[in-house]
């Protein structure tokens, strides 16, 4: 038939697939052919190739994805690959806001908290974090973390260190190194402040070289810049004891922090916020804390649902 | 409903879990070549990464075969193209052998690799496609972007010209 000639040129690949019609199978005359190409098909079924290790390979993909991008504009960042660090002095991925690339599925521990919450979280080698509200760490809880251990975090933490291998905390705004023992970070917004307790502690971010406290310094990078200052490295931290204390702070700062904690925004259209402010507030009470920080001041405050706007005193 | 983005690392990874090693053994197939292979499958990951958000994720396969496949193209090519394959451990017991009859067994299979090498190309990527990687022909014109019939004349051709090495033993 006009329809076997046209497939006489796929004959063989039908027969392959056992898609032969019954006619076709019917023709075959010489099964010795057949028998030969059996032969062959059977050893072909033998060769195989070296099997490809995925995980290896995606791991240098990535590798040569990050060698390969120009650095990142604020554009690009959202889709440059994270490379988790190894060595707290290495290489280090200097970026503002760099994705950490997650392993699949696996061990990941992460602690979260909410407003008016204090959280004292233990890792696996005994190390210690006391979060603050409004804050995360998490860590990959893996036999692998005690020999390089790496800790993300946003918000606001204290960390109490135990001695041994590298230990880095890593924020949107930079990397925490530690080389001593307790220190604060403070990481909400566009401030990032780090606070050396006991011990040393190495910071980095992208806008400043790389900077190391000591006991009793502090470091503060905001928009305007960055300083290093001293501070009572004696006194716990005050949110850990439900209050917050400022040495000639800009009002502006105390008004953000309460903004973060009570969950309200204020309206300082009407008033100077860069004015200094030295003080303490509480945390268990919003009107209680407005009054400690506006008072003094000359300040007060009209509530309207979330909102504050603040205006001078006559 | 709206496609997830490829541009998201998760969905990255698993295209990648999904499609290097096909593809990885595809560039093999054309070029015999399996570090060029590999360094062209990156490359075609890289392109991809770099194209995310104009491609869907129904379309990530054919992308990288695509530019796989033009990676090969733009390469110099060599005269021969020599793949070799490993052979899975077949567990006959040795007393049923001969001497004879393993070394006949050797030189079929050095046979038989230097003729599926000497395939024309269109040929020789078919048919490893559908034997080692135990692609059916629709997956393979699919792959391809060539019909069913055409993987069917193809494979047609490259069976034909297996067949020949029997006769010449």
């Amino acid at each position: 038939m006009a329809d076997d000639y046209k497939d006489k040129d796929t004959f063989l690949a039908r027969w392959l697939n056992g898609t032969l019609s019954e006619e076709e199978k019917n023709s075959i005359k010489d099964k010795d052919d057949f028998e030969d190409l059996q032969k062959i098909l059977s050893e072909v079924d033998k060769m195989e190739l070296p099997p490809m290790d995925k995980q290896k390979s995606f791991a240098a993909f990535k590798k040569a994805k990050n060698n390969a991008s120009s650095p990142p504009t604020k554009e690009a960042k959202v889709r440059r690959m994270g490379i988790l660090p190894i060595a707290a002095a290495a290489a280090i991925l200097l970026l503002v806001g760099f994705f950490m690339f997650k392993p699949t599925g696996d061990a990941w521990v992460e602690h979260n908290t909410l407003a008016h919450e204090n959280k004292k979280i233990e890792l696996p080698d005994g190390s210690t974090i006391e979060l603050s509200h409004h804050s995360m760490a998490k860590w990959n809880d893996s036999d692998a973390w005690k020999k390089n251990r790496v800790v993300e975090m946003e918000g606001e933490a204290f960390f109490e260190v135990k001695k041994g291998s590298s230990f880095q905390v890593e924020t949107e705004q930079g990397i925490v190194t530690v080389l001593g023992t307790s220190f604060n970070i403070y990481n909400y917004k566009d401030r990032f402040e780090v606070s050396c307790y006991t011990g040393k502690v190495e910071v980095k971010s992208t806008s400043h070289i790389p900077v190391i406290l000591t006991q009793g310094k502090m470091t503060r990078w905001s928009k305007n810049g960055f300083e290093i200052k001293d501070f009572n490295a004696d006194s716990p931290t005050d949110w850990s004891e439900n209050k917050s204390q400022f040495v000639a702070v800009p009002l502006s700062r105390v008004l953000e922090e309460m903004e973060i904690q009570f969950e309200i925004k204020f309206d300082v259209t009407s008033i100077d916020a860069t004015s200094l402010f030295t003080g303490t507030y509480l945390h268990k009470n919003l009107d209680t804390a407005l009054k400690m920080v506006l008072e003094p001041m000359n300040l007060t405050g009209q509530k309207n649902g979330n909102i504050i706007t603040l205006s001078e005193k006559d | 409903m709206a496609e997830p983005s490829i541009c998201k690392e998760p969905i990255f990874e698993s295209i990648y879990f999904d499609q290097a090693e096909d593809l990885r053994n595809f560039l093999y197939y054309k070029s015999g070549n399996l570090k060029q292979a590999e360094d062209w499958v990156q490359e075609s990951f890289i392109r991809l990464w770099d194209n995310c958000a104009k491609v869907n994720l129904d379309k990530a396969r054919s992308f990288l075969f695509t530019v796989g496949h033009n990676l090969f193209l733009n390469a110099v090519k060599h005269d021969k193209v020599v793949l070799k394959f490993q052979q899975q451990q077949t567990h006959k017991t040795s007393s049923q052998e001969t001497p004879e009859y393993l070394l006949e067994e050797k030189e079929f299979q050095a046979k038989l690799q230097k003729a599926i090498s000497d395939l024309s190309e269109p040929q020789r990527v078919v048919f490893l496609m559908n034997r080692i990687d135990k692609k059916t022909y629709k997956e393979i014109a699919e792959t391809l972007g060539i019909s069913v019939k055409a993987v069917e004349k193809r494979m047609h051709k490259a069976l034909l010209a297996l067949r020949t090495i029997s006769k010449k033993i």
